[in-house]
Protein backbone atom coordinates (compact mmCIF):
# COMPACT_ATOMS: atom_id res chain seq x y z
CA UNK A 1 0.00 0.00 0.00
CA UNK A 2 1.32 3.46 -0.88
CA UNK A 3 2.04 5.76 2.04
CA UNK A 4 0.17 9.06 2.00
CA UNK A 5 2.32 11.84 0.61
CA UNK A 6 3.12 14.76 2.93
CA UNK A 7 1.39 18.00 2.12
CA UNK A 8 3.24 20.44 -0.12
CA UNK A 9 4.78 23.48 1.55
CA UNK A 10 2.41 26.24 2.49
CA UNK A 11 2.60 29.55 0.69
CA UNK A 12 4.60 32.24 2.46
CA UNK A 13 2.56 33.56 5.33
CA UNK A 14 3.67 37.16 5.04
CA UNK A 15 3.63 39.68 2.28
CA UNK A 16 7.35 40.46 2.35
CA UNK A 17 9.46 40.09 -0.76
CA UNK A 18 12.08 37.36 -0.79
CA UNK A 19 14.97 39.62 0.27
CA UNK A 20 13.07 42.34 2.13
CA UNK A 21 14.74 43.46 5.38
CA UNK A 22 17.81 41.29 4.92
CA UNK A 23 21.18 42.73 5.88
CA UNK A 24 24.14 41.68 3.71
CA UNK A 25 27.53 42.06 5.36
CA UNK A 26 31.10 41.58 4.25
CA UNK A 27 34.56 43.09 4.57
CA UNK A 28 35.32 44.29 1.06
CA UNK A 29 38.98 44.94 1.88
CA UNK A 30 39.40 41.19 2.46
CA UNK A 31 36.88 39.98 -0.10
CA UNK A 32 38.76 41.82 -2.88
CA UNK A 33 41.86 39.76 -2.08
CA UNK A 34 39.90 36.57 -2.65
CA UNK A 35 37.66 37.28 -5.64
CA UNK A 36 39.16 40.41 -7.24
CA UNK A 37 38.57 44.15 -7.02
CA UNK A 38 36.33 44.53 -10.08
CA UNK A 39 34.30 41.46 -9.19
CA UNK A 40 33.77 42.78 -5.66
CA UNK A 41 32.58 46.16 -6.99
CA UNK A 42 30.16 44.40 -9.37
CA UNK A 43 28.80 42.32 -6.52
CA UNK A 44 28.28 45.41 -4.34
CA UNK A 45 26.46 47.18 -7.17
CA UNK A 46 24.23 44.14 -7.61
CA UNK A 47 23.45 44.01 -3.89
CA UNK A 48 22.75 47.73 -3.63
CA UNK A 49 20.18 47.39 -6.41
CA UNK A 50 18.06 44.97 -4.37
CA UNK A 51 15.21 46.99 -2.81
CA UNK A 52 14.47 46.96 0.92
CA UNK A 53 17.84 45.48 1.91
CA UNK A 54 20.93 46.89 3.61
CA UNK A 55 24.55 46.39 2.70
CA UNK A 56 27.19 46.73 5.43
CA UNK A 57 30.91 46.88 4.72
CA UNK A 58 32.90 46.26 7.90
CA UNK A 59 36.52 47.30 8.48
CA UNK A 60 39.04 44.44 8.71
CA UNK A 61 38.24 42.89 12.09
CA UNK A 62 40.59 41.42 14.67
CA UNK A 63 38.17 38.56 15.34
CA UNK A 64 34.52 37.52 15.13
CA UNK A 65 33.55 39.18 18.40
CA UNK A 66 34.88 42.54 17.22
CA UNK A 67 33.22 42.21 13.80
CA UNK A 68 29.88 41.17 15.30
CA UNK A 69 30.07 43.95 17.89
CA UNK A 70 30.46 46.52 15.14
CA UNK A 71 27.85 44.85 12.95
CA UNK A 72 25.28 44.74 15.78
CA UNK A 73 24.69 48.47 15.29
CA UNK A 74 23.24 47.67 11.86
CA UNK A 75 20.57 45.31 13.19
CA UNK A 76 17.14 46.71 13.87
CA UNK A 77 13.71 45.52 14.95
CA UNK A 78 12.65 44.95 11.37
CA UNK A 79 15.75 42.94 10.40
CA UNK A 80 14.65 39.57 9.05
CA UNK A 81 18.00 37.91 8.55
CA UNK A 82 21.74 38.35 8.02
CA UNK A 83 23.72 37.13 5.01
CA UNK A 84 27.52 37.09 5.42
CA UNK A 85 29.46 37.26 2.16
CA UNK A 86 32.95 35.76 2.24
CA UNK A 87 34.75 32.92 3.96
CA UNK A 88 36.17 32.80 7.48
CA UNK A 89 39.22 34.70 6.20
CA UNK A 90 36.96 37.59 5.16
CA UNK A 91 34.63 37.75 8.17
CA UNK A 92 35.72 35.35 10.91
CA UNK A 93 33.36 32.77 12.37
CA UNK A 94 33.28 32.59 16.16
CA UNK A 95 35.52 29.88 17.60
CA UNK A 96 33.09 28.88 20.31
CA UNK A 97 33.85 26.69 23.30
CA UNK A 98 30.29 25.60 24.07
CA UNK A 99 31.20 24.30 27.53
CA UNK A 100 30.55 27.03 30.05
CA UNK A 101 32.18 26.77 33.46
CA UNK A 102 28.81 25.69 34.85
CA UNK A 103 28.41 22.90 32.30
CA UNK A 104 31.99 21.77 32.87
CA UNK A 105 31.36 21.67 36.64
CA UNK A 106 28.13 19.76 36.09
CA UNK A 107 30.02 17.13 34.06
CA UNK A 108 32.75 16.87 36.67
CA UNK A 109 30.19 16.49 39.46
CA UNK A 110 28.02 13.97 37.59
CA UNK A 111 29.01 10.48 38.66
CA UNK A 112 27.50 8.94 35.53
CA UNK A 113 29.65 11.16 33.32
CA UNK A 114 32.90 9.99 34.86
CA UNK A 115 35.19 7.73 32.86
CA UNK A 116 33.51 8.77 29.62
CA UNK A 117 35.36 9.56 26.45
CA UNK A 118 35.49 13.21 25.45
CA UNK A 119 34.01 14.87 22.37
CA UNK A 120 36.15 14.54 19.21
CA UNK A 121 36.22 18.33 18.87
CA UNK A 122 36.67 19.13 22.57
CA UNK A 123 33.27 20.87 22.36
CA UNK A 124 34.76 23.71 20.29
CA UNK A 125 32.98 24.63 17.05
CA UNK A 126 32.88 27.35 14.39
CA UNK A 127 29.64 29.33 14.54
CA UNK A 128 28.23 32.30 12.59
CA UNK A 129 25.29 32.89 14.91
CA UNK A 130 27.05 35.78 16.66
CA UNK A 131 26.25 37.93 13.60
CA UNK A 132 22.54 37.54 14.36
CA UNK A 133 22.97 38.10 18.09
CA UNK A 134 21.70 41.57 18.90
CA UNK A 135 21.57 41.05 22.65
CA UNK A 136 25.18 39.88 22.97
CA UNK A 137 24.36 36.64 24.81
CA UNK A 138 25.72 34.25 22.12
CA UNK A 139 22.15 33.27 21.19
CA UNK A 140 20.90 34.83 17.95
CA UNK A 141 17.66 36.74 17.43
CA UNK A 142 17.90 36.53 13.63
CA UNK A 143 18.70 33.79 11.10
CA UNK A 144 22.25 33.94 9.75
CA UNK A 145 23.55 32.46 6.52
CA UNK A 146 26.98 32.67 4.90
CA UNK A 147 28.18 32.58 1.32
CA UNK A 148 31.83 31.54 1.61
CA UNK A 149 33.64 33.00 -1.40
CA UNK A 150 35.73 29.90 -2.15
CA UNK A 151 38.17 32.30 -3.90
CA UNK A 152 35.68 32.55 -6.76
CA UNK A 153 33.47 35.43 -7.88
CA UNK A 154 31.45 32.92 -9.89
CA UNK A 155 30.64 30.95 -6.76
CA UNK A 156 29.58 34.11 -4.90
CA UNK A 157 27.34 35.39 -7.69
CA UNK A 158 25.82 31.95 -8.36
CA UNK A 159 24.98 31.67 -4.67
CA UNK A 160 23.60 35.22 -4.46
CA UNK A 161 21.43 34.72 -7.53
CA UNK A 162 20.30 31.21 -6.54
CA UNK A 163 16.56 30.89 -7.10
CA UNK A 164 14.31 29.72 -4.26
CA UNK A 165 14.04 25.98 -3.82
CA UNK A 166 11.26 24.06 -5.44
CA UNK A 167 9.72 21.02 -3.85
CA UNK A 168 8.84 19.28 -7.08
CA UNK A 169 11.50 16.67 -6.34
CA UNK A 170 13.39 15.19 -3.44
CA UNK A 171 16.50 13.08 -3.21
CA UNK A 172 18.29 11.49 -0.27
CA UNK A 173 21.27 9.29 0.46
CA UNK A 174 21.75 7.56 3.80
CA UNK A 175 24.21 5.34 5.58
CA UNK A 176 22.84 1.79 5.74
CA UNK A 177 23.39 1.95 9.53
CA UNK A 178 21.16 5.01 9.95
CA UNK A 179 17.62 3.69 9.37
CA UNK A 180 16.08 6.65 11.22
CA UNK A 181 16.75 8.67 8.07
CA UNK A 182 13.85 6.81 6.40
CA UNK A 183 11.43 8.51 8.82
CA UNK A 184 13.05 11.91 8.35
CA UNK A 185 12.92 11.55 4.57
CA UNK A 186 9.20 10.79 4.63
CA UNK A 187 8.62 14.26 6.10
CA UNK A 188 10.67 15.98 3.41
CA UNK A 189 8.13 17.77 1.23
CA UNK A 190 7.74 16.72 -2.38
CA UNK A 191 5.22 16.60 -5.19
CA UNK A 192 6.67 14.22 -7.75
CA UNK A 193 9.95 12.29 -7.77
CA UNK A 194 11.44 10.96 -4.59
CA UNK A 195 14.38 8.68 -4.10
CA UNK A 196 16.25 7.74 -0.90
CA UNK A 197 19.33 5.74 -1.79
CA UNK A 198 21.18 3.60 0.72
CA UNK A 199 24.93 3.26 0.92
CA UNK A 200 26.30 0.47 0.42
CA UNK A 201 23.61 -0.33 -2.13
CA UNK A 202 24.73 2.66 -4.17
CA UNK A 203 28.12 4.28 -4.69
CA UNK A 204 29.59 7.30 -6.49
CA UNK A 205 29.79 5.18 -9.64
CA UNK A 206 26.15 4.17 -9.68
CA UNK A 207 24.21 7.13 -8.37
CA UNK A 208 22.00 9.14 -10.65
CA UNK A 209 22.98 12.80 -10.31
CA UNK A 210 19.97 13.81 -12.40
CA UNK A 211 17.75 12.82 -9.47
CA UNK A 212 19.55 15.27 -7.23
CA UNK A 213 17.33 18.33 -7.14
CA UNK A 214 14.66 19.98 -5.05
CA UNK A 215 14.91 18.86 -1.44
CA UNK A 216 18.21 17.01 -0.96
CA UNK A 217 19.06 15.08 2.23
CA UNK A 218 22.34 13.38 3.17
CA UNK A 219 22.79 11.21 6.29
CA UNK A 220 26.37 9.95 5.94
CA UNK A 221 29.85 10.22 7.46
CA UNK A 222 31.84 13.33 6.64
CA UNK A 223 35.51 14.05 7.29
CA UNK A 224 37.33 17.09 8.65
CA UNK A 225 40.39 16.79 6.43
CA UNK A 226 38.67 15.71 3.23
CA UNK A 227 35.48 17.56 2.33
CA UNK A 228 35.23 15.91 -1.09
CA UNK A 229 33.53 12.70 -0.01
CA UNK A 230 30.86 11.32 2.28
CA UNK A 231 30.92 7.69 3.38
CA UNK A 232 28.46 5.06 4.52
CA UNK A 233 29.04 1.75 6.27
CA UNK A 234 28.97 -1.86 5.23
CA UNK A 235 25.66 -3.52 6.01
CA UNK A 236 26.55 -7.03 7.06
CA UNK A 237 30.19 -6.49 7.97
CA UNK A 238 32.16 -3.85 9.84
CA UNK A 239 33.80 -1.16 7.79
CA UNK A 240 33.15 1.93 5.73
CA UNK A 241 32.02 2.36 2.18
CA UNK A 242 32.40 5.34 -0.14
CA UNK A 243 28.96 6.80 -0.74
CA UNK A 244 29.24 10.20 -2.38
CA UNK A 245 31.99 12.03 -4.19
CA UNK A 246 32.30 15.72 -5.05
CA UNK A 247 32.10 14.73 -8.73
CA UNK A 248 28.52 13.61 -8.06
CA UNK A 249 27.44 17.21 -7.37
CA UNK A 250 25.47 18.31 -10.43
CA UNK A 251 26.98 21.19 -12.39
CA UNK A 252 23.67 23.03 -12.11
CA UNK A 253 21.48 22.41 -9.10
CA UNK A 254 19.27 25.47 -8.93
CA UNK A 255 15.95 25.39 -7.15
CA UNK A 256 17.36 23.11 -4.44
CA UNK A 257 17.96 23.08 -0.69
CA UNK A 258 20.41 20.63 0.92
CA UNK A 259 20.46 19.33 4.50
CA UNK A 260 23.37 17.18 5.69
CA UNK A 261 23.62 15.14 8.86
CA UNK A 262 27.30 14.52 8.16
CA UNK A 263 30.28 15.29 10.40
CA UNK A 264 32.06 18.44 9.21
CA UNK A 265 29.65 18.68 6.22
CA UNK A 266 29.66 22.49 6.39
CA UNK A 267 33.29 22.97 7.46
CA UNK A 268 34.42 25.41 4.77
CA UNK A 269 37.92 26.10 6.08
CA UNK A 270 40.71 24.55 8.10
CA UNK A 271 41.78 24.20 10.82
CA UNK A 272 38.69 22.86 12.53
CA UNK A 273 37.78 24.97 15.52
CA UNK A 274 39.45 22.83 18.18
CA UNK A 275 42.79 23.20 16.40
CA UNK A 276 42.71 26.98 15.96
CA UNK A 277 45.09 29.03 18.02
CA UNK A 278 46.70 32.46 17.83
CA UNK A 279 48.99 32.87 14.85
CA UNK A 280 47.46 30.11 12.72
CA UNK A 281 46.15 31.11 9.32
CA UNK A 282 42.64 30.16 8.18
CA UNK A 283 42.84 28.13 4.98
CA UNK A 284 39.62 28.57 3.08
CA UNK A 285 38.35 25.77 0.87
CA UNK A 286 37.29 26.15 -2.74
CA UNK A 287 34.47 24.56 -4.72
CA UNK A 288 36.95 21.91 -5.88
CA UNK A 289 37.71 20.99 -2.28
CA UNK A 290 34.31 21.01 -0.62
CA UNK A 291 31.01 19.33 -1.44
CA UNK A 292 29.21 22.21 0.31
CA UNK A 293 30.88 24.85 -1.84
CA UNK A 294 30.37 22.78 -5.00
CA UNK A 295 26.63 22.78 -4.26
CA UNK A 296 26.68 26.56 -3.73
CA UNK A 297 28.50 27.06 -7.02
CA UNK A 298 25.84 24.86 -8.64
CA UNK A 299 23.20 27.32 -7.41
CA UNK A 300 21.45 25.76 -4.40
CA UNK A 301 19.63 28.27 -2.22
CA UNK A 302 20.84 26.76 1.02
CA UNK A 303 23.24 24.09 2.27
CA UNK A 304 22.75 23.23 5.93
CA UNK A 305 25.29 21.18 7.86
CA UNK A 306 27.73 20.96 10.75
CA UNK A 307 31.11 22.56 11.31
CA UNK A 308 32.22 19.73 13.62
CA UNK A 309 31.38 16.08 14.42
CA UNK A 310 27.68 15.20 14.20
CA UNK A 311 26.17 12.44 16.33
CA UNK A 312 23.02 10.43 15.69
CA UNK A 313 21.19 7.34 16.83
CA UNK A 314 21.57 4.02 15.05
CA UNK A 315 18.14 2.98 16.19
CA UNK A 316 14.89 3.86 14.46
CA UNK A 317 12.35 5.79 16.54
CA UNK A 318 14.86 7.65 18.71
CA UNK A 319 14.95 11.43 18.83
CA UNK A 320 18.12 12.84 20.37
CA UNK A 321 21.48 14.35 19.32
CA UNK A 322 21.19 15.38 15.64
CA UNK A 323 17.84 13.85 14.76
CA UNK A 324 15.48 16.50 16.20
CA UNK A 325 17.28 19.11 14.09
CA UNK A 326 16.74 17.04 10.93
CA UNK A 327 13.03 16.63 11.67
CA UNK A 328 12.40 20.26 12.60
CA UNK A 329 14.32 21.63 9.62
CA UNK A 330 12.30 19.68 7.06
CA UNK A 331 9.02 20.40 8.88
CA UNK A 332 9.84 24.10 8.63
CA UNK A 333 10.72 23.78 4.94
CA UNK A 334 7.36 22.04 4.48
CA UNK A 335 5.74 25.12 6.01
CA UNK A 336 7.34 27.29 3.34
CA UNK A 337 10.24 28.79 5.27
CA UNK A 338 13.47 29.76 3.56
CA UNK A 339 16.49 27.57 4.46
CA UNK A 340 18.07 30.10 6.87
CA UNK A 341 14.71 30.70 8.52
CA UNK A 342 13.96 26.96 8.72
CA UNK A 343 17.29 26.27 10.44
CA UNK A 344 16.87 29.19 12.84
CA UNK A 345 13.40 27.97 13.81
CA UNK A 346 14.73 24.39 14.14
CA UNK A 347 17.48 25.65 16.46
CA UNK A 348 14.98 27.49 18.63
CA UNK A 349 12.82 24.36 18.86
CA UNK A 350 15.90 22.27 19.65
CA UNK A 351 16.87 24.74 22.41
CA UNK A 352 13.48 24.47 24.05
CA UNK A 353 13.46 20.67 24.00
CA UNK A 354 17.07 20.02 25.03
CA UNK A 355 18.27 17.57 26.34
CA UNK A 356 15.72 15.34 24.53
CA UNK A 357 15.47 12.80 27.33
CA UNK A 358 19.22 12.50 27.95
CA UNK A 359 20.25 12.56 31.60
CA UNK A 360 24.06 12.37 31.64
CA UNK A 361 25.63 15.80 31.86
CA UNK A 362 28.24 15.04 29.20
CA UNK A 363 25.54 13.95 26.73
CA UNK A 364 23.63 17.16 27.44
CA UNK A 365 26.81 19.00 26.48
CA UNK A 366 26.90 17.02 23.22
CA UNK A 367 23.41 18.36 22.47
CA UNK A 368 24.54 21.93 23.15
CA UNK A 369 27.38 21.37 20.71
CA UNK A 370 24.94 19.99 18.12
CA UNK A 371 22.87 23.14 18.44
CA UNK A 372 25.73 25.57 17.89
CA UNK A 373 27.50 23.75 15.08
CA UNK A 374 24.61 23.59 12.60
CA UNK A 375 24.98 26.40 10.08
CA UNK A 376 23.35 27.60 6.88
CA UNK A 377 25.56 28.21 3.85
CA UNK A 378 24.35 29.96 0.71
CA UNK A 379 21.97 32.88 0.46
CA UNK A 380 19.51 30.97 2.63
CA UNK A 381 16.47 32.96 1.40
CA UNK B 1 29.49 -1.30 30.91
CA UNK B 2 32.05 -3.89 30.04
CA UNK B 3 34.45 -3.27 27.14
CA UNK B 4 34.49 -7.03 26.50
CA UNK B 5 30.77 -6.91 25.77
CA UNK B 6 31.26 -4.01 23.37
CA UNK B 7 34.01 -5.91 21.57
CA UNK B 8 31.93 -9.06 21.35
CA UNK B 9 28.93 -7.16 19.92
CA UNK B 10 31.12 -5.19 17.52
CA UNK B 11 33.61 -7.84 16.39
CA UNK B 12 35.23 -6.05 13.47
CA UNK B 13 36.34 -2.97 15.38
CA UNK B 14 39.16 -1.80 17.58
CA UNK B 15 38.49 0.61 20.43
CA UNK B 16 40.81 3.18 21.85
CA UNK B 17 40.87 6.13 24.20
CA UNK B 18 41.61 9.70 23.32
CA UNK B 19 44.99 10.57 24.79
CA UNK B 20 44.17 14.14 25.73
CA UNK B 21 40.63 14.77 26.93
CA UNK B 22 40.72 18.55 26.99
CA UNK B 23 41.63 21.19 24.46
CA UNK B 24 45.10 22.66 24.79
CA UNK B 25 45.50 25.91 26.70
CA UNK B 26 46.46 27.81 23.56
CA UNK B 27 43.23 26.71 21.85
CA UNK B 28 41.15 27.50 24.92
CA UNK B 29 42.78 30.93 25.10
CA UNK B 30 41.93 31.56 21.46
CA UNK B 31 38.29 30.41 21.72
CA UNK B 32 35.35 32.28 23.22
CA UNK B 33 33.94 30.33 26.14
CA UNK B 34 30.16 30.18 26.44
CA UNK B 35 28.61 31.36 29.69
CA UNK B 36 25.32 29.57 29.06
CA UNK B 37 23.71 26.57 30.71
CA UNK B 38 20.90 24.42 29.33
CA UNK B 39 18.21 26.58 30.98
CA UNK B 40 19.51 29.71 29.23
CA UNK B 41 18.66 28.20 25.85
CA UNK B 42 15.19 27.17 26.93
CA UNK B 43 14.42 30.51 28.55
CA UNK B 44 15.59 32.53 25.58
CA UNK B 45 13.36 30.86 23.01
CA UNK B 46 10.41 29.20 24.74
CA UNK B 47 7.97 32.09 24.27
CA UNK B 48 8.89 32.57 20.62
CA UNK B 49 8.62 28.85 19.85
CA UNK B 50 5.27 28.47 21.56
CA UNK B 51 3.96 31.51 19.69
CA UNK B 52 4.83 29.97 16.34
CA UNK B 53 4.08 26.32 17.03
CA UNK B 54 1.82 24.58 19.49
CA UNK B 55 4.71 23.09 21.45
CA UNK B 56 3.34 21.27 24.42
CA UNK B 57 6.21 18.96 25.29
CA UNK B 58 8.87 20.80 27.21
CA UNK B 59 12.22 19.17 27.94
CA UNK B 60 10.81 17.91 31.26
CA UNK B 61 7.89 16.14 29.57
CA UNK B 62 10.05 14.01 27.31
CA UNK B 63 10.64 10.36 28.18
CA UNK B 64 13.98 9.85 29.87
CA UNK B 65 16.49 7.67 28.05
CA UNK B 66 18.44 4.94 29.78
CA UNK B 67 21.67 6.74 28.96
CA UNK B 68 23.14 6.33 32.45
CA UNK B 69 24.06 2.82 31.28
CA UNK B 70 25.67 4.04 28.07
CA UNK B 71 29.33 4.61 27.49
CA UNK B 72 31.07 6.85 24.99
CA UNK B 73 34.05 5.13 23.32
CA UNK B 74 36.26 5.81 20.35
CA UNK B 75 36.03 3.27 17.58
CA UNK B 76 39.05 3.10 15.32
CA UNK B 77 39.02 1.76 11.79
CA UNK B 78 37.84 -1.77 11.15
CA UNK B 79 40.13 -4.45 12.51
CA UNK B 80 39.22 -6.60 9.53
CA UNK B 81 40.31 -3.85 7.18
CA UNK B 82 37.04 -4.07 5.28
CA UNK B 83 37.23 -0.49 4.07
CA UNK B 84 37.65 1.30 0.78
CA UNK B 85 40.16 3.54 2.53
CA UNK B 86 41.51 4.46 5.95
CA UNK B 87 38.90 6.16 8.10
CA UNK B 88 39.22 8.58 11.00
CA UNK B 89 38.46 7.16 14.45
CA UNK B 90 34.84 7.83 15.40
CA UNK B 91 33.02 8.24 18.69
CA UNK B 92 30.32 5.69 19.47
CA UNK B 93 27.82 5.28 22.32
CA UNK B 94 27.30 1.74 23.67
CA UNK B 95 24.58 0.40 25.95
CA UNK B 96 25.05 -2.00 28.88
CA UNK B 97 24.90 -4.98 26.52
CA UNK B 98 27.61 -3.54 24.28
CA UNK B 99 25.29 -2.54 21.42
CA UNK B 100 26.12 0.66 19.58
CA UNK B 101 23.11 2.93 20.15
CA UNK B 102 24.48 6.09 18.56
CA UNK B 103 27.67 7.32 16.97
CA UNK B 104 29.37 9.99 14.98
CA UNK B 105 27.80 10.66 11.60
Amino acid sequence: MNEPKPSPPAERRDSLGRFDNLVFVTCTAKLRENIGRTETEEMIAWLRAIPHTRFVDLPVPKDAAEAAGEFRKSLSNDTRGVVIIGGYDVLPALQLNVLSEKMLNDIENDEASQGEEWDRDDFIVWSDDIYGDREGDLLPEFPVSRIPDGKSATLVMNALKAPSYSIAHKYGLRNIKRPFAEEVFKAVPFKADNLLEVSENCSPKTMNAKSMKGAIYFMLHGHANDATRFTGELGSRDGYYEAFDIFNVPEICQGSVVFTGCCYGALVALPKADRMEAGLKIRARTADQSIALAFLEAGVSGFVGCTAAHYSSRIKGQNFFGIPMHNSFWENIAEGMAPAEALFQAKMEYSVKMPHGLTKEIYKAVEVKMLHQFTCLGIGW
Amino acid sequence: MDLKKVKSKNPGWNFTQKISKKASKSVLDSATQSNLDIDSYHNKYVTQVKKKKAVTDSADDQPKLDDKAWKMLIKTSSAQNLTDFTEDPKTGFYDAEGNEVASQG
